[in-house]
C-alpha cells in the first residue's frame, strides 16, 4: 500500500513523503441520507471489525412533526482534538495530512480519550479480535487490522485509501451518494458517482454546518440540512 | 523461645507494642478471612489479564466503571492521614498524637492500593512504562501519575520518619518477644537512632517541612483525579468546581475512614485509655464540619445545573443527566446518598444523645459506604449519558470487578493488620514529644513555684 | 420530357432531404463551443477567468447554461465543477476560479445540450502562477500560557519532591552522625511485657495452606466468568467476512496455469474504436476515459456500455462515441457499475448492481423500464457480471458473488437457478462466473471465470459440455456466431480463442493492442471485443469452417 509505519522515536509525525500536500475533510449531505448503514457495514467489512464498532455510525434524529434524519457520523478528525490532548502516551496523534491517528502499539488503554470525544467516536477493543482473513498481519495506524485488544480504535478516514487516490470504504458504499471525501488544501470534494465540486464554494452555498462547533474542537467533517438548494442567483 | 515475665504495669509503650508481641488469639483467623477475599481478588485480576477488559461490564458508551470509582475512592480515603497528622500537627493540635500512627499507616495503604487501580483498569497495563518514556504533559492521566506518586514519596517519608525513634525503641526494648526476623528489620530500620537533642531538633524540622509540603500535595493529587473527568466536555463533568469538590469529598471520606480503623484498632488492642472518648468527639466535629462543607458544594453543583436544565430538552446535556439522577433510574443511589451520606452522619454527629464512641463509628462508616456510592454516581451516570442523539448506555458490573472491589476494600484492614504486627500502633516518639511539651509549658506558666 | 427529368430531380431531392432530415432526426443540429483561455495572470492575481464561446454556425447562441469543471486528480480523474453561467447575447459566458494549486489546470466548459443544441464540450489548459489553498488550521487561543504552565508547574514539581528528598536524607545524615552518648531522653522506666509464642514456622505454612484451599470456592465462581454480563452488547466477529476458499482444496484459481502456445486464427481487424477521445495537442479529452465492459449492437447501431460512469455510447461513422444516455447514482435508475448488456430486438438490457435491477433502455436512449429481481426468502442479492436473454425473454444473469447462475421472468421472478452458491469445481457448481450467452438452439454457454472453463447447459439446465479446459487462462465472456463456433475471451491470457462445437481448439485472436478483452458480441461473420483499457476491436475471423483440428 506505500505507507510508511510511524517511527518509534515518537518524535510525533510521520516522515514526509514526495507527495502534494493534502488535508483530508469530508463532507455530508444529510438531504441524501436515508439511513440505510451501508457506510458502516463497509466500514466493518474493510477494517474487520465487531459489531459494537462502528466507526462510522448513522443517528436516527427525530424531528418536528416526526420526520426523520439520519446522520453518520466518522470521527471528526478534530483540529483541537480533545482525545488528543488527554492521550497520556501520544498513542493518538495528528498526522501531516490532519487525520487522526492511533499507534496501536503504544495505546495503554487508559480510555480517558474514549470518556473526552464528545462525538463518540472512538471504540475500545475489549475482546481479543477475530483474525480476519489474508495477510493482515502487519497493522500501522493508517491500516490498523486487525485491531489490538487493549487498545482503542477509530475511524481513520480511510487515509490508507485516500493516499493513494482511492475513495474512503464509506463513501464507495453510500448509494446515496450523500458522502463527499474531501482535500481541504486543493478544494477538491467528491463523491461515489463522480459528482465533484470546490469544497469552500460547495460549504459556502449550501449552508453546511459542523456538529457541535461551540466546543472549539473544529471538527473536518461539514453537514448539509435542509433542502440543499444553492443559493446562486 | 519465650521468657514467661510478668506484667509490671500497662503503659504506652507497653500498649503500643502490644499489636506486635500479644496479638490477641482473633488475629489470625481474621487475617485468614481478609487474605482469601484478596486472594480471590487476585484470581480476579489474573483472569482479566488472560481474557481482556471484556470479563468487566464496560461497553463502548460506560467505558469506565467500578475500577476508576475505586481509584478515586481509595486515594481519597488517603486523605485522611493528611488531616489528622499534618493539619493537626501544623495547627497545633496535642490531641492528635495518639492517632497519628494509625491514620498514616492508613493513609499509605489505601493510597498503595488506590494506585493499584488505574492499573488494573488499562488496557494494556504490560505497557504502563509508557506512561514515563512518552509521556504528554497535556494529558491528566500524566498529571495524576507525577501527582500520585509525589503523594505517595511524601506520605511515605511522613510516616517513616516519626517511625524512626520506635523503631528504635522496638529495637532495644523488645527483644526476643519479636523473633530473629523482626529484630533484624528493627536494627536495620532503626538506622542508628539514638535520641539526641541533635536528632530530635532535626526530626522536627523535617516532619514540618514534609507536613507543608504534604498539604498543596494532597489538594493536588484529589485536584488531579477531578480533572480526569473535569477536562472533558461530558455533562455533569464539565463543571469548574470539581477540583475543590473532589477535595473536600476526599477529606470527608478520610477523616471518616480514620474514625473507623482508630474506633477498629482501639477495640481489638485495648486501647480505650490513650484514645478517650474525647478524640472521637474532636473528630467527629471535623466530620460534621466537612459533612456540611460536602453538602454545600454538592448543592452549588447541582443548583447550578438544576436552575438550567441544559440539554434537557433534548435528552442530553447536564439537564438529562440530573433528571435522571434525581428523579430517574439512578434516583435510589443518589437519594440513598443524601440519606446516608449526609443526612444520617449530620445527625448523629450533631445530636448529643449520639455523639458517644460507637455512634460516631457508626456514622463514619455510613459515610465511607456512601462516599463510594457517590464516586459511582460521579463516575457511571455521566458516561451513560448520551452526547449523540442516542439511547442511554447501561453498566452492570462483572463479577471480576466486585471481587477486585471487595479484594481491595479486604486488603486496607489487613494490610494494617500486618503493619501493626511489625511496627507500634500508638506513635510513642510523638506522645513523648507532647508530654515534654506540655511539661515544659506547665513550668513555664508557674515560675513563682519554682522560684 | 425534361418536364418529367425536372420532376424526378425534384422527387429525389426532395427524398433525399427527407431522407437526410430523417437520418438526423434524434440528432438535434450541432453547435460549437469554443474555449476561451485566460488572460495572461498577473503579478499578485489569485482569481482566473474561465470563459467559452457557444455558436451555432457562427450565430452566438444566448440563454443557455454553460458548466465549467478543471480537471483534479485527487481522487482519479474527476471534473471538479467550478461554476455554471448563463451564456450572454454574443454567446459568452463565463465564471471566476480561484486556483488553489500552482502550475498546470486543465479546464472543461461543458454544453449539456437541449432539445435544439447538440451537447459539446471543449477544453484548455492554463497555469496558475499563484495559488493559494483556501485552507486555514484552526486556532485555539491562549497560546503564550499553554507554552509557559508545563514548565511552571514542573518547576513545582521538582521543589516539591527536593524538599521531601531533603527532609528524608538529612534525618538519616543526622542520625548516622550523631554523637554516641549524648543521650539527653527521660530514662525509660522499667517495664516487661508478657510474651507470647511467636507461631511457629509451621503453623504458618498450614495456615496459608488452608487459605489458598479455602480460595479455591470464590476462585472458581470467579474462573467462570469469561464474559461480562451484556455478551450481545459486545464484540462478536462480524458475519459479513467469511473465508470462503476453493472447495476442499481441490483447485485454487490463484494458482498460475501455463497454456499451450496459443495457435494463431487467421482473422482480419476490420476496425477498432478507441473509447479515449484525444484533443488536437493529443491529450485525453476529460472525461472521454470510457472503461467499456460490453457492446451490443442493435438497430443497425454499435452501443457500447461504460459502466464505470454509467453511460451509453453510440459508435458514429467516423469512430467517435457519442454519449446517448448518461447516468448518475443519484437517478432513479442508475446504470453506475454495470458490468453486462444484451439486446432483444431495439431494446437493451443491461444488468446492474443496484439489487440486481435489470434497466431497459429503447434505441434513443431513454430508459424505459427497470426489472427488480424478486429475491427469495434467505438469499442474498445479485451481482451480475453477464446477461443473456432467450427469445421468449427469460433473462440469465450470471451472480458471480455467489457462484451461480440464475434466470428471471419479465416481473423479476426467479426461474432457474444452476449453482451451489458457492465455489465449486463439481459440474453443476461454478467459481466466480462471467459472461454468458444463448446460441441459436437455446442452449446457454458460461464463462465459468475461475474454473478455468466454458460451460455450455441445455435449455433446461442440464450441463452438456465443458469446452476449453487446459487452454484458457480467465475466460470472462463468450460468444457464439451463426456457425457455431465458440469465441471465449482470456483476460489473463489477452487472447480470444476460438473453439468448434464439439469443444476442440481451432486458434486464437491476438492483437498487440489486447490489455484486458472483456466481452464479446457476434454479429453475421463479426466478432466485436471489448477491451476494457484499450477499446472496441471488430474483427472478421477467417477459417470459419468447422472442420476444427
Amino acid at each position: 500500500m506505500g505507507i510508511m509505519r510511524r517511527p518509534f522515536s515518537a518524535a510525533g509525525s510521520p516522515p514526509r513523503r514526495e507527495k502534494p500536500k493534502r488535508q483530508w475533510g469530508m463532507v455530508i449531505d444529510l438531504t441524501r441520507c436515508d439511513g440505510c448503514k451501508e457506510c458502516t457495514g463497509a466500514c466493518q467489512n474493510t477494517h474487520y471489525l465487531p459489531n459494537d464498532h462502528e466507526w462510522i455510525k448513522v443517528y436516527e434524529i427525530e424531528g418536528e412533526n416526526g420526520s426523520k434524519v439520519f446522520m453518520p457520523r466518522p470521527c471528526m478528525q478534530c483540529e483541537e482534538a480533545p482525545c488528543l490532548k488527554v492521550c497520556p502516551v501520544r498513542a493518538t496523534y495528528k498526522s501531516d495530512e490532519g487525520i487522526i491517528l492511533v499507534d496501536q502499539e503504544l495505546c495503554i488503554g487508559c480510555r480517558i480519550c474514549m470518556a473526552a470525544c464528545p462525538y463518540n467516536a472512538r471504540y475500545f477493543n475489549y475482546w481479543e479480535q477475530v483474525k480476519p482473513p489474508g495477510p493482515f498481519d502487519n497493522p500501522m495506524p493508517e491500516f490498523p487490522v486487525p485491531q489490538q485488544r487493549g487498545t482503542v480504535g477509530k475511524c481513520v478516514l480511510c487515509v490508507h485509501y485516500t493516499q493513494v487516490g482511492r475513495l474512503p470504504a464509506c463513501v464507495e458504499a453510500c448509494r446515496m451518494d450523500a458522502i463527499y471525501i474531501a482535500d481541504l488544501e486543493s478544494g477538491v470534494m467528491t463523491n461515489r458517482s463522480g459528482e465533484t465540486y470546490e469544497i469552500h464554494q460547495y460549504l459556502r452555498e449550501n449552508d453546511a454546518f459542523r456538529f457541535k462547533e461551540e466546543l472549539n474542537t473544529s471538527p473536518r467533517v461539514w453537514y448539509v440540512a435542509g433542502h440543499g438548494q444553492s443559493l446562486e442567483s | 523461645m519465650d521468657r514467661p515475665i510478668a506484667l509490671e504495669r500497662d503503659n504506652l509503650q507497653t500498649a503500643a507494642i502490644r499489636p506486635i508481641v500479644a496479638p490477641g488469639t482473633l488475629f489470625w483467623p481474621i487475617a485468614v478471612v481478609l487474605g482469601m477475599i484478596v486472594l480471590a481478588g487476585g484470581v480476579a485480576f489474573l483472569q482479566q489479564l488472560r481474557y481482556g477488559l471484556g470479563v468487566t461490564g464496560l461497553n463502548q458508551n460506560v467505558s469506565w466503571g467500578f475500577y476508576i470509582t475505586d481509584m478515586v475512592f481509595f486515594i481519597g480515603v488517603s486523605y485522611g492521614g493528611a488531616v489528622t497528622s499534618a493539619i493537626l500537627r501544623l495547627t497545633n493540635a496535642p490531641w492528635r498524637a495518639p492517632m497519628v500512627r494509625m491514620a498514616e499507616a492508613m493513609a499509605l495503604v489505601t493510597l498503595l492500593i488506590g494506585s493499584l487501580f488505574p492499573i488494573i483498569d488499562l488496557g494494556r497495563p504490560d505497557r504502563m512504562l509508557n506512561l514515563v518514556i512518552h509521556g504528554q504533559v497535556g494529558s491528566p492521566v500524566v498529571w495524576d501519575v507525577i501527582a500520585i506518586n509525589t503523594y505517595m514519596a511524601a506520605t511515605m517519608i511522613f510516616l517513616f520518619l516519626p517511625l524512626i525513634p520506635d523503631i528504635a525503641f522496638c529495637r532495644d526494648h523488645i527483644g526476643s518477644g519479636a523473633g530473629r526476623l523482626r529484630n533484624l528489620l528493627y536494627s536495620r530500620l532503626s538506622l542508628g537512632w539514638r535520641g539526641t537533642d541533635r536528632e530530635r531538633n532535626v526530626l522536627e524540622r523535617n516532619m514540618t517541612i514534609v507536613a507543608v509540603v504534604i498539604i498543596p500535595l494532597a489538594v493536588s493529587v484529589h485536584s488531579v483525579l477531578a480533572w480526569l473527568f473535569g477536562m472533558t466536555v461530558r455533562p455533569g463533568w464539565n463543571s469548574t468546581l470539581y477540583a475543590p469538590y473532589f477535595v473536600v469529598g476526599a477529606l470527608y471520606s478520610g477523616v471518616a475512614a480514620v474514625i473507623l480503623v482508630i474506633a477498629g484498632f482501639r477495640r481489638a488492642y485495648r486501647l480505650e485509655e490513650y484514645l478517650t472518648e474525647r478524640h472521637f468527639k474532636y473528630l467527629a466535629n471535623m466530620l460534621l464540619a466537612l459533612a456540611m462543607g460536602y453538602a454545600y458544594l454538592m448543592f452549588a453543583e447541582l443548583l447550578t445545573e438544576g436552575y438550567k436544565m441544559e440539554g434537557f430538552g433534548e435528552g442530553q446535556g447536564s439537564g438529562a443527566l440530573l433528571q435522571e439522577t434525581m428523579l430517574g433510574r439512578y434516583a435510589p443511589l443518589f437519594w440513598g446518598f443524601v440519606l446516608g451520606g449526609l443526612a444520617l452522619p449530620i445527625a448523629l454527629l450533631s445530636l448529643p444523645p449520639t455523639r458517644t464512641v460507637g455512634w460516631i463509628a457508626v456514622a463514619s462508616g455510613l459515610v465511607v459506604a456512601a462516599m463510594w456510592l457517590k464516586r459511582f454516581l460521579i463516575v457511571v451516570p455521566a458516561m451513560a449519558t448520551p452526547m449523540m442523539p442516542t439511547n442511554w448506555g447501561a453498566y452492570w458490573p462483572s463479577r471480576v470487578e466486585i471481587a477486585i472491589t471487595l479484594a481491595a476494600a479486604a486488603a486496607v484492614p489487613l494490610l494494617l493488620m500486618l503493619f501493626f504486627r511489625l511496627f507500634p500502633i500508638i506513635s510513642i516518639y510523638e506522645m513523648e514529644e507532647l508530654a515534654e511539651k506540655e511539661h515544659d509549658t506547665r513550668s513555664e506558666a508557674a515560675p513563682a513555684g519554682t522560684g | 420530357m425534361r418536364i418529367a427529368l425536372l420532376v424526378l430531380l425534384l422527387i429525389a431531392s426532395l427524398g433525399s432531404s427527407w431522407v437526410a432530415t430523417a437520418a438526423h432526426a434524434d440528432d438535434p443540429p450541432a453547435v460549437t463551443l469554443q474555449a476561451l483561455p485566460p488572460s495572461g495572470a498577473a503579478e499578485g492575481q489569485t482569481s482566473v477567468v474561465l470563459s467559452a464561446r457557444l455558436t451555432k454556425d457562427d450565430t452566438p447562441v444566448a440563454g443557455v447554461p454553460i458548466t465549467f469543471y478543471i480537471v483534479t486528480t485527487v481522487f482519479g480523474e474527476r471534473l471538479m465543477k467550478v461554476g455554471e453561467s448563463l451564456s450572454d447575447a454574443t454567446g459568452m459566458s463565463s465564471v471566476l476560479y480561484r486556483p488553489t494549486w500552482e502550475g498546470g489546470h486543465t479546464a472543461v466548459a461543458r454544453f449539456a445540450g437541449t432539445a435544439d443544441y447538440a451537447a459539446t464540450q471543449a477544453s484548455f489548459h492554463f497555469d496558475a502562477l499563484e495559488a493559494e489553498s483556501l485552507y486555514e488550521p484552526a486556532r485555539f487561543g491562549l497560546n503564550p500560557v499553554r507554552q509557559w504552565l508545563p514548565a511552571a508547574v514542573g518547576l513545582l514539581v521538582l521543589a516539591v519532591w527536593g524538599s521531601i528528598i531533603f527532609a528524608l536524607l538529612s534525618t538519616v545524615q543526622t542520625i548516622r552522625t550523631a554523637d554516641a552518648g549524648l543521650a539527653t531522653t527521660q530514662p525509660i522506666p522499667p517495664w516487661q511485657v508478657q510474651a507470647q509464642h511467636p507461631a511457629p514456622l509451621g503453623r504458618i505454612l498450614v495456615a496459608l495452606a488452608l487459605l489458598v484451599v479455602a480460595a479455591a470456592v470464590p476462585a472458581s465462581w470467579l474462573v467462570g466468568q469469561t464474559r461480562g454480563p451484556d455478551d450481545e452488547a459486545l464484540s462478536t466477529p462480524n458475519a459479513h467476512f467469511e473465508n470462503t476458499g476453493a472447495d476442499g482444496g481441490q483447485f485454487d484459481p490463484s494458482q498460475p496455469i501455463t497454456l499451450p502456445a496459443p495457435e494463431s486464427l487467421a482473422a482480419t481487424l476490420v476496425s477498432f474504436v478507441e473509447t479515449v477521445t484525444f484533443d488536437d495537442a493529443g491529450q485525453p479529452v476529460p472525461g472521454s476515459v470510457a472503461m467499456p465492459a460490453d457492446v451490443v449492437i442493435n438497430a443497425g447501431r454499435i452501443r457500447i456500455l461504460d459502466g464505470d460512469r454509467g453511460r451509453i455510447a453510440t459508435v458514429t461513422a467516423d469512430g467517435k462515441l457519442v454519449f446517448i444516455l448518461e447516468t448518475s447514482v443519484a437517478d432513479a435508475i442508475s446504470l453506475k457499475g454495470a458490468q453486462a448488456m444484451v439486446a432483444l430486438g431495439d431494446q437493451l438490457f443491461i444488468a446492474t448492481p443496484e439489487d440486481g435491477q435489470v434497466v431497459i433502455v429503447n434505441a434513443s436512449g431513454n430508459i424505459e423500464n427497470a426489472i427488480h429481481p424478486v429475491i427469495p426468502e434467505g438469499q442474498a442479492p445479485i451481482s451480475p457480471a453477464g446477461i443473456a436473454i432467450t427469445e421468449l425473454g427469460e433473462i440469465w444473469i450470471s451472480d458471480a458473488a455467489n457462484h451461480r447462475v440464475i434466470s428471471l421472468n419479465e416481473r423479476g421472478e426467479f426461474q432457474r437457478i444452476i449453482g451451489e452458491g458457492a465455489p465449486s469445481t463439481s459440474p453443476e457448481g461454478f467459481n466466480t462466473p462471467g459472461g454468458l450467452t444463448i446460441d441459436g438452439d437455446g442452449n446457454l454457454y458460461v464463462a465459468d471465470s475461475l474454473n478455468r472453463v466454458v460451460k455450455k447447459f441445455s435449455p433446461t439446465g442440464v450441463l452438456l459440455q465443458t469446452i476449453g479446459a487446459g487452454r484458457l487462462d480467465l475466460p470472462t465472456a463468450v460468444a457464439v456466431n451463426e456457425q457455431g463456433l465458440i469465441f471465449v475471451s482470456d483476460e489473463a491470457a489477452h487472447l480470444v480463442s476460438a473453439f468448434v462445437p464439439n469443444g476442440g481448439y481451432l486458434g486464437s485472436i491476438s492483437d498487440e493492442r489486447f490489455a484486458a478483452p472483456h466481452s464479446l458480441k457476434t454479429d453475421g461473420d463479426l466478432l466485436y471485443v471489448v477491451d476494457r483499457l484499450a477499446g472496441l476491436f471488430v474483427f472478421r475471423p477467417l477459417g470459419t469452417d468447422t472442420s476444427g483440428p
